[in-house]
């Protein structure tokens, strides 16, 4: 028995991009680069990042749905980085997900009660009878009805379509759940509910969670830990209380300050941290600091030296020059430096040393 | 088990217009197809030959193979369509011809489809090298041309109704495989089949029992066509000889012996030639049937909304004129506007009597939950609701002094795109990825300015530049793929904005995208709004949008105003338990650890409003008499209003 459910070594993946008639290799689109990430059982992990980052891919190979290029996936202390076949497949009762769109993720051909019993069917449970039991048993688990069974995807709402895929993902009580972007195809109202049932759940079945999605309001409420992603890497990693109100890296801050605030009053007069442009394609890292195209404190040095991992006094992973360089930050927020000055594209290309 | 968890998930399904019946795909297909009256036609025919095929013995009245009579006899008594030139019964023949055309059609397709299945599904799924060995080899197949490639096979294996028909299936295979192959590659990508892949379903179960039945439909329908076409073909062997040998009877092989007659007995060919026809046109219209049954059925909208519906304008057929006269210094006044949908079970009112302003240079929210009619008003307020199955039955909508509801479709598409325009939350939608962007730029101005050529050019750059775009003349070549979704909506926003409308409907244009994305949209349209003086009406479900853009908020719910209100007073001291509700159900609001707030249940659908307060049943603050009667709205008309009865109560306890 190991410490952590789930354990990510330098894992990387890369896809090809191939060019001409004979589909030669002419470049790589280095989705996940290096990420190290460990989760333990019960607990909650979010990662965050924008479209492009790398984090839903980094869910599809912790589950080992994508091969990774290189690097090892630790799972409840065994390495199935390589496993395949049925071996593969019978691991795949206890690591799950639960997919963005509720209403793409279950057959529309088929009944509530027939996508439960997938799981079922493909593992073995019981027959007849019995296996009907346990999907009337999944279904009062997630908070639906029995009669829900015989029901058809396009008969339910959005929400208890994620209710299903959730006691789908149940149907084993696995130790790991992937949930990608569980709500962000949800009304707002609709978005807390299916929050708090994946609350409630965690405390009953003992399962692990990590917990994709962009939005850092939403992930900090159900994760015990925050990991940052941008362009294929991890640049803050850390108690999620910590990552939120006292952000280490500036990308981190710009995440937070995008989120708009609940208050008409507060919002117009709040600073925004300016974060321009989109992100970098990831065929084509920028050199030294990956974030330093967009970052509103960039120095010289960013721009040709990668930040190391720098560990803070609470437990948080940075990866940022400003906490021995510059502003010698030494694991402060990022929050506690001076706001900075807007930069004209001009300055940007000159780089102001701020 | 939690009290809670069960009564929010569990209440109000969402059961479908004509609920009560099973909503099994296969079912309600089988259900309409019954009901479709020329397929049923079809139906019975193919259903007639075969019980004839099926009893020929008992409804020949000779043997078909016997020379009983003189040849070319006419139509008598004794043999009902006359003999043909050995003498032989014209009937009995025919009759005993239609077991052979029936089974050889199912024979052909049947094996075609075991291949096809076999060959496409694998290919479809497998994809890489089996995919592009298996494609090459039906691309291979389909090179020739098909009856010519089924002679010459029939040729090589030698004449008979067996080898026929293996010939003929083997050229269904090519576009029957590349069918399959097309549906399985299209199924695949759905998630569903990647969750399939996550429980650790085998591949061959998924095939079967995900993929399949997905692509069951278009296949039924092709198979019903490909089962006319394989008796048109069986019977196009037979004609030439490669078929069906003599003795043995089929309608192609008596078209070929009264072929050699047809100067002396022309009206021979016309008994075993009407039997083709018949047969093939009946499995087409079963074919036509099924694609019907199988598809999305538009729902049929009564009759005065269906008469002189045009194209891309909604219709308007108002039963009640709107009852307030609209606001003369207001640039957009909505009064007492209705706009229903025709269902399959009748007609509903989807948004029910929405009265506002917009003021010059204001920009107004409307929030709400999915089905609270939001994206409908700002629709109906376009008029860009297809109708069928939608209209505007009631109300009006005044934009600068013009009623839009009274234009017609040229005096609308003037307004449109000009003073009005409109961006979505798929800015994918609104461009065409055919045309670069500066192709689709250049369009509007022309549309609606008079710049031409260089300087239509000129003002496109200008447009992409203020929408914050660098390089705007490289851009104007680029086609949208080649841009970020960020990049798209500023492109939108550049055409809505082309011709300096006065007011701009934008309807969730941040959903769709990242949270920095949208804080950067955001600040591009704060400070357009303030360069061009331009209104606003601004479409979301995401109150913290609202927070940052709205200088009025309208919260509506199931089709109705519920709260209007400034947008600092309603985030200060929110007055309907709705826009308190959704207030404190954004997840920014809660504290760390706190469990997030739920509003209970779901919106109701259409026809399932409550008569009493819309909310009342998801309310917190109900009281029985809620439920009585219809609530109005209170407050200051336009300015500051809430439709509670509990309002004024509810405030004296939150100050006390």
């Amino acid at each position: 028995m190991s410490a952590n459910i789930l354990e990510l070594h330098e894992l990387r993946k890369a896809y090809p991009i191939r060019k001409g008639l004979l589909g030669r290799t002419v470049n790589h689109v280095r989705a996940v680069d290096g990420v190290d990430i460990r989760l333990a059982p019960s607990r909650t992990l979010g990662l965050v990042g924008e479209s492009g980052s790398g984090k839903s891919t980094l869910g599809r190979l912790a589950l080992r749905l994508v091969d990774s290029t290189s690097g090892r996936v630790v799972f409840d202390g065994a390495d199935i980085t390589h496993l395949t076949g049925a071996r593969l497949r019978r691991l795949r009762r206890e690591m799950q997900m639960v997919f963005q769109d509720p209403y793409s993720s279950l057959d529309p051909m088929a009944t509530v009660g027939s996508s439960v019993a997938e799981p079922l069917r493909t593992h073995g449970y019981a027959t007849g009878a019995r296996r009907q039991e346990r999907v009337v048993e999944l279904l009062e688990m997630v908070g639906l009805r029995p009669s829900h069974r015989l029901r058809y995807p396009q008969e339910l709402s959005g929400g208890q379509l994620q209710r299903v895929a959730i006691a789908r993902a149940l149907a084993f009580q696995p130790k790991l759940l992937v949930l990608d972007e569980p709500v962000s195809a949800l009304d707002v109202s609709t978005q807390a509910d299916v929050i708090n049932l994946l609350t409630d759940l965690q405390a009953e079945q003992q399962v692990a969670y990590l917990f994709i999605a962009h939005d850092l309001a939403v992930v900090r409420h159900v994760s015990h830990d925050i990991a940052v992603m941008y362009l294929g890497r991890v640049v803050e990693y850390g108690p999620a209380e910590e990552v939120y109100t006292r952000p280490k890296h500036p990308y981190t801050q710009g995440l937070l300050s995008a989120i708009p605030l609940a208050d008409p009053v507060a919002q117009r007069a709040r600073k925004r941290i300016p974060l321009r442009g989109e992100i970098p394609s990831p065929a084509r890292p920028p050199a030294g600091c990956r974030f330093h195209t967009r970052c509103p404190y960039v120095m010289d040095m960013c721009k040709t030296v990668e930040p190391e991992a720098y560990v803070t006094a609470d437990g948080t992973t940075v990866h940022c020059h400003l906490h021995k360089h510059g502003a010698a930050l030494a694991g402060r927020s990022v929050v506690d430096l001076p706001f900075p000055r807007r930069r004209d594209p001009a300055d940007a290309i000159s780089g102001a040393n701020s | 088990m939690n009290g809670a968890r069960a009564a929010s998930g569990a209440e109000g399904g969402k059961p479908k217009p004509g609920s009560g019946r099973s909503a099994n795909p296969f079912l309600r297909a089988l259900r309409r197809f019954v009901r479709h009256k020329a397929a049923m036609i079809g139906f019975a025919w193919i259903v007639v030959i075969m019980v004839v095929g099926i009893f020929a013995p008992l409804i020949a009245t000779h043997d078909p193979a016997a020379q009983l009579a003189e040849p070319f006899e006419g139509p008598s008594t004794a043999h009902f369509l006359g003999t043909d030139d050995l003498g032989r019964d014209v009937f009995s023949r025919l009759v005993y011809a239609s077991q052979v055309a029936l089974r050889a059609s199912f024979q052909i397709v049947g094996m075609a489809l075991v291949v096809s299945l076999v060959l496409g599904l694998v290919s479809g799924y497998a994809g890489k090298s089996v995919d592009y060995v298996t494609m090459r080899v039906v691309d291979g197949m389909s090179s020739f041309p098909p009856l010519v490639f089924a002679i010459a096979i029939a040729a090589v294996l030698g004449p008979g109704l067996g080898n026929a028909m293996l010939a003929i299936s083997v050229i269904f295979i090519p576009g029957l495989t590349r069918l399959i192959r097309g549906q399985t590659l299209a199924v695949k990508e759905e998630t569903f089949i990647e969750a399939s892949r996550a429980i650790g379903t085998k591949a061959a179960t998924i095939l079967w029992r995900r993929v399949l039945p997905n692509l069951a439909s278009p296949l039924i329908v092709q198979v019903s066509v490909l089962l006319g076409a394989a008796l048109l073909a069986e019977a196009s062997l037979s004609f030439i000889g490669l078929g069906v040998q003599p003795p043995d009877a089929s309608w192609g092989q008596m078209l070929r012996r009264s072929y050699d007659f047809i100067f002396n007995h022309p009206w021979h060919m016309l008994a075993p030639g009407i039997a083709i026809v018949l047969a093939v046109l009946a499995w087409n219209l079963v074919g036509d049937g099924l694609r019907d049954s199988m598809g999305h059925r538009s729902v049929r909208a009564p009759r005065k909304v269906r008469k002189g519906a045009r194209l891309g304008v909604t219709s308007v057929r108002r039963d009640e004129p709107a009852a307030g006269a609209p606001n003369p210094a207001a640039l957009l006044s909505v009064r007492d506007l209705r706009i229903s949908f025709a269902t399959e079970s009748g007609p509903v009112t989807v948004v029910d009597g929405v009265s506002f302003d917009v003021a010059p240079g204001e920009v107004v929210g409307l929030v709400g939950e999915s089905g609270s009619g939001k994206s409908m008003t700002s629709l109906g307020i376009m008029r860009l609701i297809p109708t069928p199955p939608g209209w505007i039955s009631g109300g009006s909508v005044t934009f600068m002094g013009k009623d839009l509801l009274s234009l017609s479709a040229a005096e609308l598409r003037r307004v449109r795109g000009k003073d009005l325009s409109m961006i979505y939350q798929d800015p994918m939608s609104s461009l065409n990825p055919a045309f670069t962007i500066g192709n689709q730029l250049v369009e509007t101005l022309t549309l609606h300015t008079d710049l031409r050529g260089k300087h239509a050019w000129n003002r496109a750059a200008e447009l992409l530049d203020m929408v914050g775009i660098a390089d705007p003349r490289v851009r104007l070549k680029q086609y949208p793929h080649e841009l970020s979704g960020g990049m798209r909506q500023r492109v939108v926003i550049a055409q809505a904005l082309a011709c300096q409308p006065k007011l701009l409907i934008a309807d969730e244009p941040t959903t769709a995208l990242d949270v920095t994305i949208q804080a950067e949209i955001l600040d591009l349209l704060r400070s357009l709004r303030r360069d061009l003086d331009m209104s606003m009406i601004f479409v979301t479900h995401d109150l913290g949008v609202v927070a940052d853009i709205c200088d009025r908020v309208i919260v509506l719910y199931a089709g109705q105003i519920v709260e209007q209100a400034p947008v600092d007073e309603l985030f200060r001291s929110p007055r309907h338990p709705y826009s308190k509700a959704l207030l404190k159900a954004m997840p920014q609001v809660a504290g760390a650890g706190e469990r997030l707030f739920a509003i209970p249940g779901v919106v109701p659908l259409p026809a399932e409003f409550p008569s009493g307060c819309r909310f009342g049943p998801r309310c917190a603050e109900r009281l029985p008499e809620c439920g009585d009667q219809p609530i109005h709205l209170g407050g200051i008309p336009l300015l500051n209003e809430v439709r509670c009865l509990r309002a004024e109560q509810l405030k004296e306890a939150q100050l006390g």
